[in-house]
């Protein structure tokens, strides 16, 4: 069990690693010689002796090891460099937007989550054919729309031709309701299908019949016994998403012009805006990688044996 | 190639007809899809139409008649035009046919670097295993998505930085799936029995694994060509794939955007191939799930 954890833990550090290694060489990889655009800025010829003084000024001379060291330091003050193309810090273009895409994937992801289990469950306790039915041929036709071409849908239904709600810009929770809708239809199907699933399956074992058959009230077999059986497969499932969930709120945003970083990140990509990327990849991938293995920890302490399928390998 | 074609004849016809609850047999037919193989052949259909059809429509895709621009669909129009009066019929061939064209040969790549490192990982296990799975666990802890965008940002847009972009981090999943599927056949008793034998490593890998690598195999490159194609359509739509003039089904949808109170049909038929090629690859990957649960209940 102790070696799932430490085994878990481990490959974190890699990854941490690979993720702020990419960071840094984008936000070093500069057009160029930054020394020669230095020069350039402050309309100093570049001699050879300035270019040297600078490079070494500027610690350009020393090995990439000690250059990461540095650059990482300067991460942790919150100094992420500049962007190419506005020559704002990428820190302020950044921190100015992270609050809109929390707001975003947090309502989405509380949005698929929350509905999406509870649904799941109404239609595996219920067993109501019509509803069940219905629901799940909607959702399957829902789900397999890109959320782009969902998002363009929902505009084109609600904002054209109903005209109920406002489908870009940021302020009031009408603005909400497109982004998130656009964002959560996909995960929410496969939550519902995942959890009604799972409980059906559960309501058929045999310790459910001993729960009824002691006279345990509906409710408590529900919530006691069901869900919490059900709990492992969804854990996963909605972990996982929370990834798919941030990056694809980067496409979602820049569609409703979501003032997030999403959108910047999208822009900064078609520009090639180097140290805005690398910025980008530092603030999310981290996050990402966090609730992964949260997650992750969290399946291990719902049911240990998690672990044990785990580091099954080949000997 | 033999035992390819073999297995897949072997979709097709019943070797035994299975028997029903009373222990009778059940009528055999000339020819009988199994149940599981109906979404695959379909699904390979659709896939040949996308890569005929541009060849039968003889439009110009990019030729422009602006006198006859946004047209609604018509006899003579089937989808309706575009702003510059393209022929948006020939536009959606011409452009699946290039997101088809990137998706498979992403999905090739991707599929035969997992084949290849889960099938090594499986086969020989020990340190070789360990180290493997161990950077199998270590993709599969990076965001997917966040990489192929950074990575189109970092290597600029083109086609072969798309497909990179794409493989980059797919790999990992199928590769762990394999590794698994080698794992559980290796430990079987006719590899036993092969290696008692005395036959050669490569025959072993290659007639005795392969075979039985070969429908999880599909199953998992359909399903990835399903994700795949996904990606590559929003991607387009971002305008970080092709590059207009030319079409693809994303490119196409980003360009009805200015046109969605006016022209809404611009948006319905890009969007309706993405959905009907997305969802038939997922179809037939679930075919092919299916198809080997029951080859699995069988033995």
């Amino acid at each position: 069990m102790g070696h799932y954890f430490q085994r878990r833990l481990l490959i974190t550090f890699p990854t941490l690693f690979l993720i702020t290694l990419g960071a840094f060489l984008l936000t070093t990889a500069a057009r160029g010689d930054p020394v020669l655009i230095l020069l350039e800025q402050s309309d100093q010829p570049p001699t050879p002796e300035l270019v040297a003084f600078y490079r070494e000024q500027l610690g350009l001379n020393d090995r990439l090891p000690v250059r990461y060291w540095r650059w990482l330091g300067s991460v942790v003050q919150g100094d992420l460099g500049r962007s190419f193309l506005s020559q704002r810090p990428v820190a302020a273009i950044l921190g100015e937007r992270i609050v809109p895409t929390l707001v975003l994937g947090f309502t989405a992801f509380i949005a698929s989550t929350i509905v999406g289990i509870l649904l799941g469950a109404v239609l595996a306790v219920t067993r109501f054919w019509q509803l069940d039915l219905v629901t799940r041929m909607t959702l399957s036709v829902v789900s397999a729309i890109p959320s782009f071409c969902l998002a363009i849908g929902l505009i084109s239904l609600f904002g054209t031709h109903l005209r109920l709600l406002p489908v870009a810009g940021y302020g009031s929770w009408q603005h909400l309701v497109l982004p998130t809708l656009a964002l959560a239809l996909g995960p929410l199907f496969v939550t519902v299908r995942l959890t009604r699933g799972a409980m059906i399956d559960i309501l058929h074992e045999d310790y459910i019949r001993t729960a009824r058959a002691k006279g345990l009230d509906q409710r408590r077999i529900i919530f006691h016994h069901v869900l919490r059986n059900a709990a492992l497969p969804l854990t996963t499932f909605v972990g996982m998403r929370f990834g798919a969930l941030l990056t694809g709120a980067a496409i979602i945003e820049s569609i409703f012009a979501w003032p997030g970083m999403g959108t910047v990140f999208i822009t900064a990509i078609a520009g090639r805006d180097l140290p805005v990327i690398g910025g980008y990849l530092l603030l999310i991938g981290p996050l990402i990688i966090g609730v992964n293995l949260l997650t992750d920890l969290l399946c291990w302490a719902i049911d240990p044996r998690v672990a044990f399928s785990h580091t099954q390998g080949a000997r | 190639m033999k035992w390819f074609l073999q297995r897949l004849q072997a979709g097709w016809h019943l070797p035994v007809t299975p028997l029903d609850d009373g222990g009778r047999r059940q009528p055999r037919s000339t020819l009988v899809i199994r149940r599981g193989w109906f979404f695959p052949l379909i699904f390979v259909a659709f896939l040949g139409l996308g890569f005929v059809s541009p060849m039968l429509i003889s439009t110009d895709p990019n030729h422009i008649q602006i006198n006859q621009r946004l047209q609604p669909p018509s006899a003579e129009y089937w989808f309706g035009t575009d702003h510059l009066g393209r022929d948006v019929l020939a536009r959606v061939s011409h452009g699946g046919r290039t997101t088809l064209t990137f998706g498979l040969c992403a999905v090739a790549i991707t599929m035969l670097i997992a084949l290849g490192i889960g099938m090594f990982a499986g086969y020989y296990g020990g340190q070789v295993d360990l180290w493997l799975n161990s950077l199998i666990d270590l993709v599969l802890t990076l965001p997917t998505l966040l990489i192929t965008l950074a990575l189109l940002g970092i290597l600029g847009v083109s086609g072969p930085t798309l497909i990179l972009a794409l493989v980059s981090t797919a790999w990992a999943a199928p590769a762990r799936i394999l590794r698994a599927t080698t794992l559980a056949i290796r430990s079987s008793g006719y590899i036993e029995a092969a290696r008692a034998l005395g036959s050669p490593q490569h025959r072993i890998l290659w007639r005795h694994i392969a075979p039985n690598i070969a429908t999880p195999f599909l199953m998992l490159a359909s399903l990835e060509l399903a994700e795949v194609l996904l990606v590559i359509s929003a991607l387009s739509f971002l305008g970080l794939g092709t590059q207009p003039p030319h079409a693809d089904w994303g490119v196409m949808i980003a360009e009805s955007r200015a046109y969605i109170g006016q022209a809404p049909w611009l948006m319905w038929a890009p969007g309706l191939y993405i959905v009907l090629y997305s969802a038939l690859a997922n179809l037939a990957g679930d075919g092919l799930k299916q198809v080997l649960d029951q080859s699995l209940k069988r033995t």
